[in-house]
């Protein structure tokens, strides 16, 4: 289904929500849940939270489908709900102790020479250090890699201007260099 | 080259590997890998970003019955009177998002909408009417023959959502064990009798594999 089809399929399915068709918000949900679980699971890092915030984001949608305005695009909205609620979810967690717990179990920058030493392959080091970037650059990255979206997306999910979901990649990409650096693996740059 | 034109590239070569670029910006990055000594790294360290930035969601697994909760959750929601959509053709929607959907997309998914249509107990307008309809809260429709069918495993979802909706078919279960779904032919129809629809299905033979009458026992 080219990019096209699928927004004007994914409007009228919003639309028809609007009007209570429960069999819409449940196409919907078969198509997108994937997607947004995964981009909640990646910010919060707990798989019980990131289904109650993927449940809310639906829920949600139920609620509030005829306030959906047609210059957004569905996915773009859907992100944009995500991307709040599991903000407010992880500002609710009691002392960050799920977040603690998930760091623990990534080596830190002090842990460099490990990393060196247990990573001999570059491609897990830079799975380990990508999973170590602060929670505005994996989600960055996150959006523009796996959810391959494009700048003037990020800008609407993460409400912030197109130049600043440029340099806030450079500086993601900057950050993840360093750290593989400090790992011992020079990748080079830019 | 200057530091600005390398943060400048920095920035915008991961959406360039993802091909979400604006045709601006993506011949500009174009023209800098083509010409700057260090393109071809540059472009080889986005890509290998990218591999594992999808490898990492990919390795989350999605928990089921995540549709379930949200239609229960959606239950308990205080009814709000809502404006019926007029002449709207269900049917016709849902078979042309799955004609349009990837081939790639698993058969699992197919049985998955078809199934969502079935449990909601949507009656289908065969005759490819605009008749209004209406989600019921009684059982499912029990009109029709039930049927085992089997796909070829290389058939594109696009062809087999095509031959099912030229057959008046819908899939009700599956796919079990070992791949067949069973599907209703509804009586009548425009598409001829059922045995008439039974032979145009067994005819696409390189879509379907097999097609026989569900029997009480048959998987």
């Amino acid at each position: 289904m080219n990019s096209r089809a699928r927004k004007s399929d994914d409007r009228q399915l919003v639309k028809r929500i609007a009007n209570g068709e429960k069999i819409a918000l449940q196409l919907l949900f078969s198509r997108h849940h994937t997607r947004v679980f995964r981009f909640v699971d990646r910010q919060v890092r707990d798989a019980s939270m990131a289904e109650e915030v993927t449940n809310d984001v639906f829920l949600d949608v139920w609620r509030q489908a005829g306030r959906f305005e047609d210059r957004s695009s569905v996915t773009t909205w859907l992100m944009a709900m995500a991307r709040n609620k599991a903000l407010s979810a992880l500002r609710k967690r009691r002392d960050g102790q799920l977040d603690e717990d998930y760091a623990r179990r990534i080596p830190d920058e002090a842990d460099d020479s490990e990393v060196r030493l247990q990573k001999t392959d570059k491609a897990d080091a830079l799975a380990t250090v990508i999973a170590r970037l602060s929670l505005e650059h994996r989600t960055v990255i996150d959006l523009v890699y796996y959810q391959e979206m494009s700048i003037s997306q990020v800008a609407e999910v993460l409400a912030i201007p197109a130049n600043t979901v440029k340099t806030r990649v450079f500086h993601a990409r900057k950050k993840l260099a360093g750290m593989m650096s400090n790992a011992g693996i020079d990748r080079g740059w830019p | 080259m200057t530091k600005q034109m390398d943060e400048t590239i920095a920035g915008l070569l991961p959406f360039y590997v993802a091909g979400t670029l604006d045709e601006g910006e993506a011949r500009m990055v174009a023209r800098w890998l083509e010409s700057d000594p260090r393109g071809s790294e540059a472009l080889q360290r986005a890509l290998e970003e990218q591999a594992q930035v999808i490898a990492a969601n990919e390795r989350i697994k999605v928990p089921s019955g995540g549709l379930a909760r949200l239609m229960e959750d959606v239950a308990a929601e205080p009814r709000v009177a809502r404006r019926s959509p007029p002449g709207l053709n269900l049917f016709d929607r849902i078979m042309g998002w799955i004609r349009e959907a990837p081939p790639s997309m698993s058969w699992g998914a197919v049985a998955a909408l078809a199934l969502v249509v079935a449990i909601q107990n949507v009656p289908l307008p065969f005759g490819g009417t605009d008749a209004p309809y209406e989600v019921s809260s009684g059982g499912p429709v029990e009109s029709g023959k039930l049927y085992l069918i089997r796909f070829a495993d290389d058939a594109d979802m696009a062809a087999v959502s095509a031959v099912l909706s030229d057959a008046g078919a819908v899939i009700t279960d599956g796919p079990k064990g070992n791949g067949n779904y069973v599907v209703r032919l509804a009586e009548g129809g425009a598409s001829g009798s059922i045995e008439t629809r039974l032979d145009a299905l067994r005819a696409k033979r390189g879509i379907v594999k097999l097609v026989i009458e569900k029997s009480n026992g048959k998987k």
